[in-house]
C-alpha cells in the first residue's frame, strides 16, 4: 500500500442526477432525499451529476452555496461530473466548481491493468459504500487533486492517441499454454491465446483478447479501449477485466463457468453473454 | 506467489512490440553454455515441496542403472541435503558438490558409489554451505567432466522452490520429469514450473529446441480420485498440458524404503515400486499401459454378499 503517496484509484460514489441548478430547488430535492433515502445521504459521500442541465444552467451553477446547503442538511457533496465534462471543463472552472473526471482517463487504466495489489484495494472499497437506493445511480470516478491540469490537458487528446495507436491489423497471436507466473502484454494492439491460460497467468491488452482454450488467470483487456471485449471458449477466470472495470471469480455467475463467453463494456458494466 | 513475482521479475515476460531481452544474455555469456553435452541430463523438479522428487530421482537413477547405464545422481539442495539418506549412502560421504566446484576436491574424490548398482553415482550437496555458493560455470564445469568420464545419464534432484537452487538444477537439463501430486496447489506450482522451463533454461535462452517436460504423478490414489477428492490423472494432463510418463500410487513402502536407504525400485513387490518400472520403461522409449490407476474391481461374490 503506497504511504503519503497520492494514487488514482476508482471508487464508487452514490452520484444525484439533477436537472436544475436552482439552489431552491436542490435545497427541496435533498430535503426529500434524506428524509427518504436514510442512510445513504447522510451517512456516505456523493457527487452531483449535471449532464442533463443545459449548459445556460451549468453557468449560473453556485457550488460554493449548494454545498453549504447540503452540509445544512447534513450532506456532504464532493463534487460535480458530466457526460462530455471536457467540454464542461471551462465551465465549471469559471463557477470555482469542484469536478470530478469519468472513467477514460488513461492513467487510472493502464494502473489497473498493471497493478494487481491496486485492485483488491478498491474491493475492499467499493464494498464498504455500494448504495441500497436503487432511485440513485452509481458512478465510477476518479479523483486526484494534484493531476487535475494534466488529465484535463491530456483527456481530449485521448482518443485521437487511440485511434492513432491501435493497429486493429497487428494483433498479438500466442501459440501454445500461458504458464502460471508468466504476464503477456499487447500494447496497443488486441491479443489472442491458442492454448490455456494457466491459473496463475496474466494476460494484458490494450484492446481485445480472445483466448481458444481454458482460460483460468487473470485477463486484463481495455487498457486503452472501453469498446474493447473478451472471448473465451472456456471461460473460468481469477480476474476478468475490461477498461478498468473488472470481476473476480467470485463475483461470475456459475453458469457462465466453462462455457463460450463474450464479455462487454455496456454502461461501465461488464456484461456477460454466454448465447453464443 | 504475489512476492515471489516480484523478486522474479517486474517486467511482463512477453511485450508483443519489445524485442526479447534475452539477446542481451547472450552477448554477455558469449557462448559460453551453448555447446551441448554428451550425456543426457534430467531434471527432477516439481516447484511445490514434498511431492517425491528425492524418492523419484533415486528410484529413476537406480532404474536406469540397473538397465546398464553410466548414471550419477547429484543433489542440488544445497544446505538441506537428502539425497544421501534416500540413496543409503550418508555415512560414506567425504566431500560434495560444493567442494568440487569450489575446487577443493576433484570429481574423483566426491563421487560416492552406490552400494546396489556398480553403474551408479551419488553427488552429494553439502550441507553446511547455501545455495549461493553453486554458479553456472561451476556447475557446467562439472558436467564437462562428467561427460568425460563417460557418464550417460546425470541426473538432477532439484529442490523445492523457484529460487537460484531449482534455477540452477533446470538450466542445464535435456529432459524435465516435473514430479506433481493429483492435487491443486501442487498442480498450479507444476504449472509454474514448467514455464520457468520454457524461459529460463539454457535451451530456452540459446534458442535451442526447448527442454522435453513429462509429468509425473505421485502419490495417486485412485479412491479418492474416485471419491472426487482427488484430481484424476486426466484432468492434471488435461490442465498441465504435458506427455504423462507415469503415474506412481500411494504406497507404505515408500517411507520403508527411505528409511532402509534402499531406493524404491528394488522393492519388486511394492506397487510404487513397480510403477517406477514402468515409468523407466517409457523413458527409454517403450510403450507401457499404466497401472495402478483404477480401483480394483470387485468380483462376483464380492458384490452379491456386499463385501467393501
Amino acid at each position: 500500500m503506497p504511504s503519503n503517496n497520492i494514487k488514482f484509484q476508482k471508487l464508487n460514489i452514490a452520484t444525484l442526477f439533477l436537472e436544475t441548478t436552482d439552489s431552491v430547488e436542490i435545497e427541496n430535492i435533498i430535503k426529500e432525499k434524506v428524509k427518504s433515502g436514510g442512510v445513504l445521504f447522510t451517512q456516505y459521500p456523493i457527487a452531483i451529476d449535471l449532464s442533463m442541465c443545459s449548459t445556460a444552467e451549468l453557468e449560473k451553477f453556485n457550488f460554493e452555496k449548494i454545498s453549504a446547503i447540503a452540509q445544512s442538511h447534513g450532506v456532504l457533496i464532493i463534487g460535480v461530473t458530466s457526460e462530455k465534462i471536457k467540454e464542461r471543463i471551462d465551465i465549471l472552472n469559471k463557477t470555482k466548481t469542484r469536478f470530478i473526471m469519468t472513467s477514460g482517463s488513461d492513467d487510472n487504466e493502464k494502473s489497473l491493468a498493471t497493478s494487481s495489489k491496486e485492485s483488491q484495494e478498491v474491493k475492499d472499497v467499493v464494498k464498504t459504500s455500494t448504495s441500497e437506493n436503487t432511485q440513485e445511480k452509481t458512478t465510477d470516478v476518479k479523483e486526484d487533486d494534484k493531476n487535475q491540469e494534466h488529465i484535463t490537458n491530456e483527456s481530449s487528446d485521448l482518443d485521437t492517441d487511440l485511434a492513432a495507436n491501435i493497429d486493429p491489423k497487428a494483433t498479438y497471436i500466442h501459440y501454445g499454454n500461458v504458464r502460471s507466473g508468466t504476464q503477456i502484454y499487447a500494447e496497443n494492439k488486441s491479443l489472442i491465446i491458442f492454448g490455456n491460460v494457466g491459473d496463475g497467468a496474466e494476460i494484458v491488452a490494450d484492446d481485445c483478447i480472445f483466448v481458444f482454450g481454458k482460460a483460468m488467470g487473470r485477463i486484463i483487456a481495455g487498457a486503452k479501449n472501453s469498446d474493447s471485449v473478451v472471448y473465451c471458449t472456456n471461460f473460468d477466470p481469477q480476474l476478468i477485466s475490461i477498461n478498468g472495470t473488472y470481476f473476480t471469480a467470485d463475483d461470475i455467475e456459475p453458469k457462465l463457468i466453462g462455457s463460450k463467453v463474450l464479455v462487454s463494456l455496456e454502461n461501465d458494466k461488464l456484461k456477460f453473454n454466454n448465447n453464443l | 506467489m504475489a512476492t515471489e513475482n516480484n523478486n522474479i521479475e517486474n517486467t511482463p515476460d512477453v511485450v508483443a512490440e519489445a524485442p526479447e531481452t534475452n539477446n542481451e544474455q547472450q552477448a554477455e555469456t558469449k557462448d559460453m553454455f551453448k555447446d551441448s553435452f554428451n550425456a543426457k541430463i534430467i531434471v527432477v523438479t516439481s516447484g511445490k515441496g514434498g511431492v517425491g522428487k528425492t524418492t523419484s530421482s533415486a528410484a529413476i537413477s537406480s532404474g536406469l542403472a540397473m538397465k546398464g547405464f553410466k548414471t550419477v545422481v547429484i543433489d542440488f539442495d544445497v544446505g538441506l541435503r537428502n539425497l544421501d539418506l534416500v540413496m543409503g549412502c550418508e555415512r560414506r560421504v567425504v566431500y560434495d558438490f560444493v567442494n568440487v566446484i569450489k575446487g577443493e576436491a576433484n570429481l574423483h574424490q566426491a563421487l560416492i558409489k552406490d552400494k546396489n548398482n556398480e553403474n551408479l553415482f551419488i553427488l552429494p550437496a553439502s550441507q553446511t554451505r547455501d545455495k549461493d555458493a553453486l554458479n553456472k560455470e561451476g556447475v557446467c564445469q562439472v558436467f564437462r567432466e562428467l561427460d568425460k568420464m563417460n557418464f550417460e545419464y546425470i541426473i538432477c534432484d532439484s529442490p523445492a522452490g523457484i529460487e537460484a537452487g531449482a534455477l540452477m538444477s533446470l538450466y542445464f537439463a535435456d529432459i524435465a520429469i516435473v514430479t506433481t501430486n493429483p492435487e491443486v496447489s501442487s498442480v498450479r506450482d507444476s504449472d509454474r514450473i514448467i514455464g520457468i522451463l520454457d524461459s529460463k533454461s539454457r535451451r530456452a535462452e540459446y534458442g535451442l529446441e526447448p527442454i522435453k517436460p513429462y509429468l509425473l504423478l505421485t502419490r495417486y490414489n485412485p479412491q479418492r480420485v474416485e471419491a472426487q477428492e482427488m484430481l484424476s490423472k486426466d484432468d492434471v494432463v488435461d490442465l498441465l498440458s504435458i506427455e504423462l510418463i507415469g503415474v506412481i500410487p500411494e504406497s507404505e513402502s515408500v517411507l520403508k524404503a527411505s528409511n532402509s536407504g534402499k531406493p524404491i525400485i528394488y522393492d519388486k513387490e511394492s506397487e510404487a515400486g513397480q510403477a517406477y518400472q514402468d515409468t523407466i520403461d517409457r523413458l527409454l522409449g517403450e510403450e507401457k499401459p499404466f497401472r495402478f490407476i483404477e480401483l480394483p474391481k470387485k468380483g462376483l461374490f464380492a458384490r452379491l454378499f456386499g463385501k467393501k
